[in-house]
């Protein structure tokens, strides 16, 4: 966590904008501070990076006036730009610091794109509609196979008193297990009621939060009491949801080695009973392993690709209602076929889309970035880019080039810069490589298809870090060609890199290219 | 968990089709996208569409399918439009309304199904949209489709379209002529406004044409078409100017309401101003006069209201306003003058009058009308905007402008006959100094005024309180540049009249008014020097006396001097037949008191008696004695001539019909013409000051400058008091060569320099 926190520290610094997001998905407490007190938050405004800015403050980092630490922030913001944004800053808007999974999750309750509901909760004013494996992962009380049943638990609503049926009150319980932010909301006549619910659910946490927030009576310390729950209720949720994935999804799903079992035999009765999937997801491994994932489409939708496939009349959305309506009658559920991926990596992406799991071991990050490319998932891709470009050890196992053309494929500026970058480190031991050559010679042809610039995008990438390599600035080049003191033009790192870029020159003469 | 696992980073080979040939793949992709075109995509599953997508992308063939992918929408819209659109197209535009419908219709159900069908295969196509078509910066599948839609639908019927639609839109209006209402039902419209939004989704010309075909090409047809069918499919005869103006008034209502339902906003906008510009420009010009004259004469002001609010258009706004200028000109130079009546005085008050109650009346007329907020006036290079107050305004200034002196006197002369009559209306009087800022020479009204007022103020003609009123308000409209003096002449009666307070307890045979008048703000300028030396009865001496002491004591740094020929004494006397209050000059007094102690005096008996210079005393009496009005006094001989020896005596038999006689000096005709000429020189004095210090206050921070441009803004900074004339700037200007504060450019006379 410690490590997690120093990188997002870092990337405050630097305003690596997909880093911080990837560190603040990982769950780090963004109001802690380092060793040199400082904030996440009071780093980038000092560095001036508005948008690492925007993304703190909308994810839950505090910058209270009053205190400190926030007029830290205030007065060593580097533009004023960014100094208004600080102060225009409300506690009251401090309710979409939701991580991307919780607003996703949020949506689903507001303003699905695809209908995706299992169950109907019963209230006075009519019925509710809600996921069972939501209630789920979301109820302690399900959990540990004590027995208890979604259907049975919700269907009949407990044996509470008749007024708690009051549809508002359960409507405020139904969207704080989606996310929602309501703690404002809650009024107080609702108290009593919900928390007779969270105490009935083991929803201990919620129901500990309302004792003691119903007795603050001052509204600056109720606001940022509810700003900190809210805080904890998010990070409360993923480990919830991590525990339903790694148990009803994961461990729930079915290997299919060989010819035993065909898929279409897949049923209900093959996975936990808890999981209430509405989808199957099928990955091939490269061993030709075949497993099925029980999953849920609410969620899957997050990724655009699993959402355009439903959003038409093709035969899946066919094959998903018939399978909805007729659930009891052992329906075969709709198959999502992916192609051939490593199991893991499959289990990454889910892990992401159900809690917007970041931590992605660097020797899958390649797999993942493929995985992402295929279901239209840009942020995972990106932050898996993170991982390889934050990793040492990828450069062990893939060549500099392989990299670029990775990230070519996959559209990922990041990584054609990261090769670059190595490259402007590497560019003696590199003088003679064929591969290198390739490589300029490719992306040179990837110009001729586009004609947007005159120049080569790799080797202006790789001049702009042999710059970067040396410390030194264009406009420092121009400076030092004037000065003739041969010690100190050794020691301002000018004639290395003049070497460095004669040697670049040099070979762009050799393939007979402009640039 | 196996994290050492070696990781491929090469495509998935699993996918199918990756190696084969792109034509294979391509034939699967077609039955696919066959199916959308035939409705079944229920068949169809969108993961196989869209796995063999992407691995033709992966395996970059992005340009080979992008042909077929063109070629392919393009095939389907052809044979699809020569199935159901073709049919509709009716023959010729001379076809019944019905067929014209049917086609529209159709039309617009035929894009509505083929625009979501490309927004099927575009779903389908989505990685090929995201990694090909957006890196290659060509338009994705969806706009491929329209605009393959756009060459091979819209274009080859863009002519019926565009034809069926004006078509159906001008029948509409054709009965909204008659009807006054809408015809279409509302699937119609909504059938319109689809095909509208068709129009403004797909592109005019090339992809990358910012204009869609909605404003591109049809927008301009429909705003052709439309102002020729209001120019052309209006019948105008047999309605009068009136009525004319009622039915453009219901056309533009109709339209607005009728194209706000159907196009865009700023569509619309379009529309109607091209209709309001038909109209202004053409039948509204016409008959703006006679509709100004229906406005003016009835008083109508709903009407002008209306009539200002039809367009916006400047210059119809300007004739507009000019019409009502001229209008309201006309009916002030109405106003008869009676030149007849020897009463001058009081026909020019009369005439100002008349004209005040018609300024009256248009002020209460137009001040409900906003009808001439921004409108740039013929006046506009002042840089005021014009507004009611200016149109009646400018419309006075015109007026007075025509004979700027004559005003100037005239108003004057109201001015004095309300103040002099017993009980003046304050009123009404501020309503004719209301007029005062239209006239062009003010300095002259000021002038004219002053006259009036000392004559009023020592004749005792006025009350004081009245006078203040009047010039308070003369200063409000004017500024007080003009009431300095006014001002000072009220205040010398006043301290006048605090200063006989002061004077100590004398035999009360008669009433003693001292008026002590600054000299420099009354307007009369040769004193009589003989004053000094006159000879004065004992008892008017003695207060003269006494009146000196006091002055003194109270302002001893100031000299006095006496002005006889201003004074006027009252005596009365009793005749044989009645008694009466004689009212009369100065000197005449002096010569009549002359007879208190003798019956009989001779001419140079009065001179030596009263020190009067000769010229003076015949003067007097042959007021007293030969004039016929009055013989005072008897003369012997009786002849019209005044001789050193002859004798007078007061004539008892006097007799007149009122009590009260004054007796006015009688003035030969030789000084008349002298006191105008001189009061004019006074005027042309003021002006030559005035434009001297105009002149230099231009020429100091600009050093030089032409003539012509001097003259402007000189005659621009004299504006408020006098206009200008070449003459006038002139002599100024010789004066201040004289007095070296200007120069000519040696080369070039037309210039001017100013000299430090």
């Amino acid at each position: 966590m410690d490590k997690n926190f120093n990188t997002l520290c870092h990337a405050c610094r630097t305003g690596d904008l997909e880093s911080a997001d990837r560190m603040i998905s990982t769950g780090v407490d963004l109001n802690q501070v380092d060793k040199f007190d400082n904030s996440p938050l009071f780093l980038a405004s000092l560095c001036g990076h508005e948008k690492v800015v925007k993304l703190l403050l909308r994810s839950g980092a505090l910058c209270d006036r009053d205190r400190q630490e926030g007029a830290r922030c205030i007065y060593g913001a580097l533009t004023d730009s960014i100094r208004d944004i600080l102060l225009s800053y409300d506690i009251s808007k401090a309710t979409d610091m939701n991580q991307p999974f919780a607003m996703h999750l949020s949506s689903l309750l507001v303003a699905p794109a695809i209908v995706t509901y299992d169950m109907e909760l019963n209230v006075a004013q009519g019925h509710l509609p809600a996921h069972k494996f939501m209630l789920q992962a979301r109820c302690p009380i399900l959990n540990d196979n004590r027995g208890y049943d979604v259907q049975e638990m919700f269907g009949n609503w407990f044996d509470l008193d008749v007024d708690v049926r009051a549809s508002h009150v359960l409507e405020l319980f139904l969207k704080f297990i989606y996310l929602v932010p309501i703690l404002h909301t809650i009024t107080a006549e609702d108290y009593d009621y919900l928390i007779k619910i969270a105490q009935k659910l083991e929803m201990n946490m919620f129901a500990e939060f309302m004792n003691k927030v119903r007795h603050v009576a001052d509204p600056s310390e109720k606001s940022s009491m509810m700003i900190s729950y809210q805080h904890k209720f998010t990070n409360l949720a993923k480990e919830q949801l991590k525990h339903f994935v790694d148990k009803y999804i994961i461990d729930s799903a079915v290997l299919l080695t060989g010819e035993e079992k065909s898929i279409k035999e897949i049923s209900s009765c093959s996975f936990s009973q808890h999981t209430y999937p509405d989808v199957l997801l099928s990955v091939k491994n490269h061993e030709n392993e075949l497993k099925i994932y029980p999953c849920h489409l609410a969620v899957l939708m997050r990724a655009d690709y699993f959402k355009v496939i439903f959003t038409d009349k093709f035969s899946e959305t066919v094959a998903y209602q018939e399978s909805k309506e007729n659930r009891g009658d052992g329906c075969p559920y709709p198959i999502l076929e992916l192609p051939t991926f490593d199991l893991f990596v499959v289990e990454i992406m889910l892990r992401y889309l159900y809690f917007d799991e970041a931590n992605i071991p660097w020797q899958y990050a390649m797999e993942v970035i493929k995985l992402g490319d295929f279901i239209l998932a840009d942020r995972l891709k990106s932050m898996a880019a993170t991982v390889v470009t934050q990793s040492p050890k990828v450069l062990e196992r893939y060549t500099i080039f392989q990299i670029l053309y990775f990230a070519w494929e996959t559209r990922l500026e990041r990584l054609e810069h990261f090769a670059a970058k190595q490259v402007a480190g590497e560019i003696r031991a590199l003088k003679r490589s064929k591969s290198f050559r390739e490589a300029i010679v490719k992306s040179a042809q990837r110009i001729s298809s586009r004609e947007e610039t005159d120049t080569i995008e790799f080797v202006d990438d790789i001049r702009f870090y042999l710059l970067e390599k040396y410390r030194l600035e264009s406009d420092d080049i121009w400076f030092l060609e004037e000065e003739t003191d041969q010690q100190f033009l050794k020691e301002s790192g000018l004639l290395d890199y003049q070497y460095d870029v004669s040697l670049l020159n040099d070979i762009l003469q050799e393939l007979g290219l402009e640039a | 968990m196996a994290l050492s696992k070696r990781i491929k980073i090469t495509v998935p080979q699993v996918l199918a089709n990756s190696n084969g040939k792109f034509s294979d793949s391509w034939l699967v992709l077609k039955e696919g996208l066959d199916k959308i075109y035939t409705d079944c995509i229920e068949d169809v599953s969108y993961q196989d569409l869209y796995k063999l997508v992407y691995s033709l992308v992966i395996n970059e063939n992005g340009e080979l399918l992008y042909k077929h992918l063109k070629e392919y929408l393009v095939e389907r819209l052809t044979s699809s439009m020569v199935e159901t659109l073709m049919p509709e197209i009716p023959p010729n535009q001379e076809e019944g309304l019905e067929q014209t419908w049917t086609f529209l219709i159709k039309f617009d159900q035929f894009f509505e199904r083929e625009a979501k069908r490309f927004k099927l295969v575009a779903d389908v196509m989505i990685y090929f949209d995201k990694v090909y078509c957006n890196a290659q910066r060509i338009p994705e599948v969806f706009d491929l489709g329209l605009n393959a839609f756009r060459d091979t639908v819209v274009f080859p019927l863009k002519d019926n379209l565009n034809e069926s639609i004006i078509k159906v839109i001008n029948n509409a209006r054709d009965e909204g002529q008659i009807k006054r209402s809408f015809v279409l039902e509302a699937v119609q419209i909504s059938v319109l406004k689809s095909l509208f939004h068709m129009m403004e989704t797909i592109s005019a010309e090339k992809n990358d044409d910012p204009n869609h075909f909605y404003t591109g090409i049809f927008e301009p047809l429909l705003i052709e078409r439309s102002s020729e069918y209001y120019r052309n499919n209006v019948d105008w005869t047999d309605y009068t100017a009136l009525q004319t103006f009622e039915k453009m008034g219901a056309m533009i209502k109709f339209e607005k309401a009728f194209m706000e339902g159907l196009i865009n906003p700023d569509s619309s906008h379009k529309l109607i101003d091209i209709l309001t510009n038909t109209f202004v420009s053409g039948k509204l010009k016409d008959i703006l006069g006679e509709l100004i004259n229906e406005v003016m004469t009835s008083k109508d002001r709903t009407l002008l209201q209306r009539l200002s609010s039809i367009s916006e258009d400047e210059e119809y706004r300007r004739d507009l306003v000019e019409g009502v200028k001229d209008y309201i000109s006309r009916d002030f130079y109405s106003i008869k003058l009676d030149e007849v009546t020897r009463k001058k005085a009081i026909a020019a008050a009369k005439w100002v009058s008349d004209l005040v109650e018609k300024f009256e009346q248009y002020s209460s007329f137009l001040k409900g009308a906003a009808f001439a907020e921004s409108i740039p006036s013929n006046t506009a290079n002042e840089g005021h905007s014009s507004s009611i107050a200016s149109v009646l305004g400018d419309a006075t200034s015109n007026f007075f402008a025509d004979d700027p002196m004559q005003s100037a006197q005239f108003v004057s002369l109201y001015f004095d006959v309300q103040l002099k009559a017993s009980k003046p209306s304050k009123a009404e009087l501020g309503n004719v100094v209301m007029l005062l800022k239209f006239l062009s020479e003010k300095d002259e009204f000021v002038n004219v005024y002053k006259q009036q007022l000392s004559r009023r103020l020592l004749h005792q003609r006025t009350t004081i309180d009245m006078e203040r009123y009047m010039i308070n308000r003369i200063k409000d409209e004017m500024g007080s540049f003009f009431t300095l003096k006014l001002e000072s002449m009220l205040r010398d009666v006043t301290t006048s009249s605090e200063l006989l307070k002061s004077l100590p307890e004398h035999e009360k045979q008669f009433e003693f008014i001292p008026q002590v008048l600054t000299m420099t703000a009354w307007p009369f300028q040769n004193l009589n020097d003989f004053d000094a030396d006159l000879i004065l009865p004992r008892e008017l001496q003695k207060v003269k006396e006494n009146l000196e002491v006091a002055y003194n004591k109270k302002y001893n740094q100031r000299v006095l001097n006496w002005a006889h020929k201003l004074g006027l004494i009252e005596i009365s006397y009793r005749f044989e037949k009645s008694s009466h209050d004689l009212a009369m000059s100065f000197y005449a007094g002096l010569i009549f008191l002359a007879f208190e102690e003798q019956d009989e005096l001779t001419t140079e008996k009065l001179q030596q008696l009263t020190n009067l210079p000769e010229q003076e005393l015949v003067k007097q009496l042959v007021t007293l004695a030969v004039a016929p009005r009055y013989r005072i006094l008897l003369k012997e001989p009786n002849t019209k001539t005044i001789r050193m020896t002859d004798t007078f005596r007061v004539n008892e038999r006097y007799t007149a019909a009122t009590k009260s006689v004054r007796i006015q000096t009688v003035i030969s005709p030789n000084t008349i013409s002298n006191a105008v000429q001189d009061k004019n020189s006074q005027l042309d004095k003021e002006r030559t000051i005035v434009t001297n210090a105009a002149i230099v206050r231009i020429l100091k921070p600009s050093r030089q400058m032409i003539f012509d441009d001097l003259f402007d803004q000189a005659k621009k900074l004299v504006e408020q008091r006098f206009t200008l004339t070449k003459q006038t700037f002139k002599r100024s200007i010789d004066h201040l060569i004289d007095k070296e504060y200007v120069q000519r450019d040696p080369n070039d006379h037309e210039v001017y320099h100013y000299i430090t």
